[in-house]
C-alpha cells in the first residue's frame, strides 16, 4: 500500500501486499447487476472493499490512501459513485485531509444521489459550528455545493449564521454561499441577500470582493450591484488591500459610478493612477477602462488617456507572456484606433520577433498598418515588405492588406500624389503583383483594387502592369481583381481588349473560377463604352459564353441583365454599369470602413472579451450570461428617455465662469463643461492643452423682449417643432433655492412664458416651455431641466425658435423669471 | 467567473478538472436538460488547440495550395470561442492550463488567474510536470478549492494558501533540468531550484535554509540590417527572485541611484536610461523616486519584482555580418561573421545560429572557418531548410565564420535570394547585463538577524536576434 501512495493512478494492483482485516479482497464479490464485470468494475468494487476497512483501520496514511485512491479514480473519469453510501461514513473521520477529500467526493456526486446526501448533512451541519473556523468554512463551502435543491432548507440556518461569523474566511465563504443557494433556489435567499448587502463595508476585503460578486449576479437584471457615493468613495479608498481579482471588482462597480463633477473624477483617477506602475495586465486594462469610462463625455480626454496609460501598456507588451501579449495587443489595436498619433512614434516595438507564436505577428502587423503617418509611413512600409515573403503565408497575406492599409489611410492622405506615402504604396504593391509567390501576388493585385478606388489618380501607374498581372496572377480573387481593374481603366492600356480577348475566347475559360468570370463580363460592358470599336465583338462572344455558362446562376442572370440594357439603349446602360466612381472624395470613407459606431461602443467594452473578438457583447454573448462586463447599459437607458421625450437631443452648452466644476453632474453624450486649468497637472499630461474643450461665454443679461400673454399653442404642434427646429441657445446655471414645477411656471407665466408640459421624477424636474413675440412674432420654445442630484442644484436652458431673432433674450428673461424663485 | 477549470498533458489527457458551473442542467418549458458535458468540451478544446486552422476565408485559396513550403503554421490563440464558450489557456511547462466561460469576463485578468493557478501549482509541486501533478493531485484540488469558488478567485497567493493547505508535496525526481524551461525560458538560476515551498508543519525545517536568489535578467531584440547595421533595437529586462527566508522578512533592495525612467538618452548620457519600468503588486515605492530604493515583503515562491522596457540604443553583444555571394546561376556561397564584442572575460554559451536557405536548395556545404580550439559544428537540417550553427563557447572580443555553400537545383531568382535569411540567433551571457542596470544592495530592512545568503545573477538572453540578409 506504501507503493500506492506514489503511484495511485496505476490502480490499486498492489493489495496483496498490504495487511487485510477483513479478508481477502482478490475476489471481489460479484455484483448483482452485471455478469460482465469489465476490470473498471473491478476495480471500483476493490476499492468498495478497501472502504469497508476504513472504519477500523488505525494508521492516518493508510486511511488517507484508501480515500486517495477513491479520488484518484474519480478525477481520472471513472464513476465511483456506486461508493457513496461508504464515503459518507468517512466523513465522520477527525482528520482534516480526509475530510477535505469525502467533501470533494460529496460535491462531485450529491447531484446524483441526492436522497443519499441527505445522510451527510447532518455531520456537514455539524461541523459549520466546529471551533477550528477553517473547518466551518469548508463544511459550509461544501454544504452549499452540493447542488440538490431539496437541501437548500438545511443549509439556511447555518448560512445566515455563518454571515455574522467572526472569521472572515467563514463569513466569504457564506457570501459565497448565498449565490449558490441562490442560483437553486432564487425565493429563499431575498432575505439574506439583505444581509449581504449590508456587508459591503466589511473590514476584510475578500468579504466585500465576494459580497459584490454575490449581488451582481442576484440582481443582474437591474444591472448588478448599486453603490452610492459613500461606499463608492468607502472602497476606492481602501483599494490598496484589495488584491488583484478584487481590485477588478472594484474597478467594475466604478464603472456604474458617475463622479460628482470633475474634480473628484481627476481625484478618483489620481488614486488609481498608481495602479498602472504594477505589473498586472487585468488590472492595468482594468483601470485603463475606468479612465475611459470617466472620461468618455469631455471630448479630447480619450487621446489624453492613452498618452498616459501608453509606457504601462508598452512594458507590458514588452515583457508579458505570449498569452498576455496576445490580449494586451488587442486592447492596444483598440487604444490606437482611439489615438493613432499616441502610439504612432513607439511603432519599432511592434515589429514582429521571429520567435512569437502566429497569431501575436498577425495583430501586430494588423496594428503596424494603423499606426503609418506621414512621418513613419515609410519605415513601416519597409519593415512590412520584409514580411510580404515569409513562411508563414497568412503572415505574408495580411503584410501585403496592411501596406494597402497605409496607402487607404486619411493620415497618410496629405502627401498624396507626387512621392507621397500613396504612391510608395502604390509602387510597393505593383512590384507585389510580380512577386512568384501565387498568394502573395494575388493580395497584391486585390489591394491595388481597394487603393485604385481611394485614389483615381494613381490609375496611371497601375494600369501598365495590368496586362502582366492577367498573365501572371493564378488565384481567382485577385485575378478578378485585376479583371477588374482592366475594365475600369481600360481607356489607359493600349491592349486592354486583347487581354480580355485572349481571357474570353481562350481555352482558358473553363477554368475560371466563378468570380473572374463575373469580373470579366462586368469588364467587357465598362470597355465597351469606352472603346466600343475594338470591344464590340469580345462583348458578344463573352455575353454568349456567360449566359450559357451553367456552373454559376449569378454569372448566367448578370449576362441576361446586361444584354437587356444594351438592347434599351447604350447610354442607358452606361449610366447603370460605368456609374460614377470618377470622382470619390478621397476624404470619405468606404461602406466597408465605416464602423466607427461599432468602435464607439466597443469602448465601453474595453477590458472583455468583446475586444479580442472585435465584437459586442450581445453578438456572440448568450443572452442568459450578459450583462457581467460591465456595461452600463441601465444608466444610458434612463438618459434616452430624457433626449426621446421630444426627439430632440439636448446638448448643455458649458457656461464657464458662473459654474462651480464639482457639482456639475455628467450625462453620457453631452460635453461638459471645463475649467480649463483643471486638466493640466492632475494626471501629469504637462503640455497637452485641452484642444476641443470650447467654452462659451456667459449669458448677458439681456433687456427682456415684449411677449404676448394670450399666446397658445397646441401639444402637437408643439412636438413638431421642437424636433424639427434647430437649438438656438442653451446654458446652464446653477441654483441655491428649492423649487417645484409649479413655482417656476407661476414665475414665468407672469412674464408670459406659458408653460405645454411639466413633470417631476426622482433626479430631476423637467418643463417645456413657450411664447411668443408681441404682435404675431417669432414663437420661442424653451425647455428647462433642473438636476436635483446636484447640491446646488443645476438648471439647463435650452431655447429654439421659429422666426424669433433674440432667443438669447428669452433665455434671459427665463433664468430671470426663475431667479425669483431661488435660482 | 469561471465554469471550468482543467489541466491537460502535453497528449490531451485530462490531469486535473474542476467544474463550477459547466454542466448545469436547465428547465427549458418544463424539460430539464443538461447542457453540455465537460468531458467531451474538453476533447473538442483540445482538438481545436492542436489542430487550429484559420477561419478567414479569403485565406482559403492559401490552404488549397499545394505549396507546403507557404503553409501557415498557425498557434491556437489563447482566447476563442467554441459553441458558446470561451476557452482561454495557457501552456506552461508542456501542459495546457485552461478555463472555460460562457460570460464576457476581462481576458487580461483570468489569463493572470491562470498564470497564478500555475505559479502556485509549480511553488508547491517544486517544479510543473505532467508527473509532478499526477503525484500531488490530491494536494493541488485543495489548493484549487482554495482558490477557486463557484468560479471565483479566492485566495490565489502562495503564502496565504499556507494556512488552508494541509497536503504534503511528494516531491518528483528532477530529470536534467536543462531541458525542462519552464517560464517560456524566462527564468535561470532561480529556476534551477526546484524545491517547493514549506508548507504547514514543516516551516520550521525549511527555514534553515536562509536564502534568496536574485536574478537579473535582460532579454535582447536586435534587428540588423543585410549590411550590419542596427534597425530596431530593445530590451525587455526583468529582476526575478525567489525567496526561501526565515520569518519572511521586509527587504530593501536598491538600484543604480542615476536611474533615469521615461526619459529621452540626450538627458541621461552614461547613465542607464529606462522607457517604462513596472513592479510587482508587493513593493512599496515610496523611497523609490528619490533614492531608487524599494521595499517589500518577498511574497513566498518564484516571483517577479519588476519589469523595465529599454528602446534607447545600446552595444550590442554580438554583431553579424553577412554576405550573398552567387558563384554560378545555381551555386551561391553565404559567409556569416559573427563578432564579439563583449568583454574579455566574458563570453557567449550555448550561441545557436539558424541560417533559413532556399525552396530550391539541392545540397549544402557548410563549415565553420576558423575559430580553431572552439566547440563548434555546423550542419544543414534538411526538413527545416536551415543550417543550424552551434558554438559552445564564444569567448569575448573574438570573431567567427561559416561558411555555407548551396547547390541550387533550379537557377538563382531574386526570390530564391529572398528566401535566404533571416539568420537568427540564440545566445546567453552569464554574469553579464547589457544596460548596466545594477541592484546597488539587497538588505534586511530592520535589524532582521543574520544575513541571508544572496545568490544575484546578471544574465543576458537572446530574444529575437535577427539579421536580414
Amino acid at each position: 500500500m506504501h507503493s500506492g501512495a506514489s503511484g495511485v493512478f496505476k490502480g490499486p494492483t498492489t493489495t496483496s501486499s498490504m495487511p487485510q482485516p477483513s479478508g481477502p479482497v482478490s475476489a471481489p464479490p460479484p455484483t448483482g447487476d452485471s455478469y460482465f464485470t469489465d476490470a473498471r468494475r473491478g476495480e471500483v468494487s476493490e476499492l468498495r472493499a478497501l472502504l469497508k476497512t476504513f472504519p477500523v483501520e488505525r494508521s492516518l496514511t493508510r486511511r488517507r490512501d484508501v480515500i486517495k485512491k477513491v479520488i484518484a479514480y474519480m478525477t481520472l473519469g471513472i464513476d465511483v459513485s456506486r461508493l457513496f453510501t461508504e464515503m459518507i461514513l468517512a466523513v465522520e473521520d477527525r482528520d482534516l485531509v480526509i475530510k477535505k477529500m469525502v467533501y470533494l467526493y460529496l460535491t462531485t456526486y450529491a447531484q446524483n444521489s441526492p436522497d443519499l446526501a441527505q445522510m451527510c448533512t447532518n455531520t456537514l451541519q455539524k461541523d459549520t459550528s466546529n471551533d477550528d473556523p477553517i473547518i466551518r468554512g469548508l463544511a459550509l463551502r461544501s454544504l452549499c455545493s452540493l447542488r440538490v435543491e431539496s437541501m437548500v432548507e438545511y443549509v439556511l440556518d447555518p448560512l445566515r449564521r455563518s454571515l455574522g461569523d467572526s472569521n472572515a474566511y467563514v463569513r466569504k465563504t457564506a457570501v459565497m454561499g448565498v449565490l449558490k443557494l441562490h442560483d437553486l433556489n432564487p425565493e429563499l435567499v431575498t432575505e439574506l441577500t439583505e444581509t449581504v448587502r449590508g456587508m459591503v463595508g466589511d473590514v476584510d476585503t475578500m468579504v466585500v470582493v465576494n459580497v459584490i460578486r454575490t449581488l451582481n449576479e442576484i440582481k443582474r437584471k437591474e444591472g448588478g450591484m448599486q453603490v452610492d457615493r459613500k461606499e463608492m468613495l468607502g472602497l476606492l479608498n481602501r483599494i490598496q488591500e484589495f488584491d488583484e481579482f478584487g481590485l477588478s471588482e472594484v474597478l467594475g462597480l466604478l464603472l456604474k459610478y458617475k463622479p460628482q463633477g470633475k474634480e473628484e473624477m481627476f481625484a478618483i483617477m489620481n488614486l488609481l493612477d498608481p495602479v498602472l506602475r504594477t505589473s498586472n495586465s487585468g488590472s492595468v486594462l482594468g483601470t485603463i477602462r475606468c479612465f475611459l469610462k470617466l472620461t468618455s463625455s469631455i471630448p479630447g480626454m480619450g487621446e489624453m488617456v492613452c498618452q498616459r496609460v501608453k509606457p504601462p501598456v508598452l512594458t507590458l507588451v514588452a515583457g508579458g507572456t505570449p498569452e498576455l501579449v496576445y490580449v494586451l495587443l488587442t486592447h492596444l489595436k483598440h487604444l490606437a484606433q482611439i489615438s493613432p498619433e499616441t502610439f504612432s512614434p513607439d511603432y519599432r516595438q511592434l515589429y514582429v520577433r521571429y520567435n512569437e507564436p502566429s497569431h501575436v505577428k498577425y495583430l501586430k502587423v494588423e496594428v503596424l498598418g494603423l499606426l503609418a503617418n506621414e512621418e513613419n509611413g515609410l519605415d513601416i512600409i519597409t519593415e512590412l515588405s520584409e514580411y510580404v515573403s515569409d513562411p508563414d503565408g497568412k503572415l505574408g497575406v495580411l503584410a501585403v492588406r496592411a501596406i494597402s492599409e497605409v496607402g487607404c489611410s486619411d493620415r497618410c492622405l496629405l502627401s498624396g500624389g507626387q512621392g507621397g506615402i500613396g504612391e510608395v504604396v502604390v509602387e510597393k504593391l505593383v512590384e507585389l503583383t510580380g512577386l512568384d509567390v501565387p498568394h502573395v501576388s494575388s493580395a497584391a493585385a486585390s489591394c491595388l483594387k481597394d487603393v485604385a478606388r481611394k485614389h483615381p489618380d494613381m490609375r496611371g501607374l497601375i494600369a501598365p502592369v495590368l496586362p502582366r498581372c492577367a498573365r501572371a496572377i493564378t488565384e481567382e480573387k485577385g485575378l478578378a481583381s485585376t479583371v477588374w481593374m482592366l475594365g475600369e481603366m481600360g481607356e489607359m492600356i493600349t491592349e486592354a481588349p486583347y487581354v480580355l480577348e485572349r481571357m474570353v475566347d481562350g481555352d482558358g475559360w473553363e477554368g475560371y473560377g466563378g468570380e473572374v468570370k463575373i469580373s470579366l463580363l462586368t469588364a467587357a460592358v465598362k470597355l465597351f463604352f469606352k472603346r466600343p470599336g475594338e470591344m464590340q465583338g469580345i462583348l458578344g462572344k463573352c455575353l454568349v459564353k456567360s449566359s450559357a455558362d451553367a456552373t454559376s446562376q449569378e454569372l448566367h442572370d448578370r449576362a441576361l441583365l446586361y444584354y437587356r440594357l444594351l438592347a434599351e439603349g447604350g447610354e442607358q446602360a452606361e449610366a447603370v454599369v460605368a456609374g460614377t466612381d470618377q470622382n470619390v472624395d478621397r476624404a470619405r470613407k468606404f461602406a466597408e470602413e465605416q464602423d466607427s459606431e461599432t468602435f464607439k461602443r466597443l469602448r465601453d467594452e474595453f477590458n472583455t472579451l468583446s475586444i479580442v473578438y472585435s465584437q459586442e457583447e450581445k453578438h456572440w454573448c448568450q443572452e442568459e450570461f450578459r450583462g457581467f462586463g460591465g456595461r452600463t447599459d441601465v444608466s444610458e437607458g434612463e438618459v434616452k428617455v430624457v433626449q426621446d421625450a421630444f426627439g430632440g437631443s439636448v446638448v448643455i452648452e458649458p457656461t464657464s465662469a458662473s459654474l462651480p466644476p464639482p457639482q456639475q453632474q455628467q450625462q453620457v453624450g453631452e460635453p461638459a463643461a471645463a475649467a480649463g486649468d483643471t486638466y493640466e497637472d492632475l494626471l501629469g499630461f504637462a503640455s497637452d492643452e485641452p484642444a476641443s474643450v470650447t467654452v462659451a461665454p456667459p449669458s448677458p443679461p439681456a433687456p427682456s423682449v415684449s411677449l404676448n400673454p394670450n399666446f397658445t399653442l397646441d401639444g402637437g404642434s408643439f412636438q413638431s417643432m421642437w424636433q424639427s427646429l434647430p437649438e438656438a441657445c442653451s446654458s446652464l446655471s446653477p441654483s441655491t433655492g428649492s423649487h417645484t414645477p409649479n413655482s417656476v411656471e407661476d414665475a414665468l407665466r407672469k412674464l408670459s412664458i406659458l408653460t405645454m408640459a411639466s413633470g417631476e421624477t426622482a433626479g430631476e424636474i423637467k418643463l417645456f416651455l413657450y411664447c411668443q413675440e408681441e404682435g404675431g412674432g417669432g414663437v420661442y420654445l424653451v425647455q428647462v431641466l433642473i438636476d436635483k442630484n446636484c447640491e446646488p442644484r443645476v438648471a439647463s436652458v435650452t431655447v429654439k425658435t421659429k422666426g424669433g431673432k433674440e432667443p438669447d433674450t428669452v433665455m434671459g428673461m427665463v433664468h430671470n423669471g426663475m431667479g425669483n424663485v431661488g435660482f | 467567473m469561471l465554469s471550468s477549470f482543467f489541466v491537460l498533458s502535453p497528449r490531451g489527457d485530462t490531469v486535473i478538472q474542476r467544474e463550477y458551473r459547466f454542466n448545469s442542467s436547465e428547465e427549458k418549458g418544463g424539460e430539464v436538460v443538461v447542457v453540455k458535458d465537460l468531458k467531451a468540451c474538453i476533447e473538442a478544446f483540445h482538438r481545436k488547440v492542436r489542430f487550429w486552422a484559420d477561419q478567414d476565408t479569403n485565406l482559403q485559396s492559401l490552404t488549397k495550395n499545394n505549396d507546403d513550403f507557404y503553409q501557415p503554421k498557425q498557434d491556437a490563440p489563447p482566447v476563442f470561442s467554441l459553441h458558446g464558450e470561451t476557452y482561454i489557456h495557457i501552456k506552461r511547462g508542456g501542459l495546457i492550463f485552461a478555463c472555460s466561460t460562457p460570460y464576457n469576463v476581462s481576458p487580461g485578468s483570468t489569463l493572470e488567474l491562470l498564470n497564478k493557478i500555475a505559479k502556485v501549482f509549480k511553488d508547491y509541486c517544486g517544479t510543473l510536470s505532467e508527473e509532478a501533478i499526477r503525484k500531488n493531485f490530491i494536494l493541488l484540488y485543495e489548493l484549487l478549492d482554495e482558490m477557486l469558488d463557484y468560479g471565483y478567485p479566492q485566495v490565489t497567493s502562495t503564502e496565504g494558501l499556507k494556512m488552508y493547505v494541509h497536503n504534503t508535496p511528494i516531491p518528483t525526481a528532477q530529470v536534467a533540468t536543462e531541458s525542462v524551461k519552464m517560464g517560456g525560458g524566462k527564468t535561470k538560476s532561480a529556476n534551477s531550484v526546484h524545491k517547493p515551498v514549506s508548507v504547514g508543519g514543516q516551516r520550521g525545517k525549511e527555514g534553515n535554509k536562509n536564502e534568496i536568489f536574485v536574478d537579473i535578467l535582460e532579454r535582447l531584440n536586435v534587428l540588423f540590417s543585410p549590411n550590419g547595421y542596427v534597425l530596431n533595437s530593445s530590451i525587455d529586462g526583468n529582476i526575478q527572485m525567489k525567496s526561501y527566508l526565515a520569518g519572511n522578512p521586509e527587504l530593501r533592495l536598491a538600484l543604480n541611484e542615476d536611474l533615469v525612467v521615461g526619459g529621452k538618452e540626450e538627458e541621461g548620457y552614461g547613465k542607464v536610461v529606462l522607457d517604462d519600468l513596472n513592479f510587482n503588486e508587493c513593493v512599496n515605492l515610496a523611497e523609490f523616486d528619490d533614492s531608487r530604493t524599494l521595499t517589500f515583503y518577498p511574497p513566498d515562491g518564484e516571483f517577479v519584482l519588476l519589469n523595465y522596457r529599454i528602446t534607447n540604443d545600446f552595444r550590442v553583444p554580438f554583431k553579424m555580418l553577412p554576405a550573398v555571394t552567387e558563384l554560378s546561376s545555381n551555386k551561391l556561397e553565404v559567409l556569416l561573421t559573427l563578432r564579439n564584442e563583449i568583454p574579455q572575460a566574458n563570453y557567449g554559451a550555448n550561441v545557436q545560429v539558424r541560417v533559413p536557405v532556399p525552396r530550391n536548395t539541392g545540397t549544402v556545404f557548410c563549415e565553420p572557418v576558423g575559430g580553431e580550439g572552439c566547440e563548434q559544428n555546423a550542419e544543414y537540417l534538411a526538413n527545416e531548410r536551415k543550417v543550424l550553427w552551434t558554438i559552445k563557447k564564444f569567448p569575448g572580443s573574438t570573431e567567427m565564420t561559416i561558411k555555407i555553400k548551396l547547390s541550387l537545383d533550379t537557377a538563382c531568382t531574386s526570390q530564391t535570394r529572398k528566401e535566404i535569411g533571416p539568420v537568427s540567433m540564440n545566445f546567453e551571457i552569464p554574469m553579464f547585463n547589457v544596460s548596466n542596470l545594477q541592484v546597488r544592495y539587497l538588505r534586511i530592512a530592520e535589524g532582521g538577524g543574520k544575513a541571508p545568503f544572496r545568490w544575484v545573477r546578471y544574465v543576458t538572453q537572446s530574444s529575437s536576434y535577427v539579421c536580414r540578409m
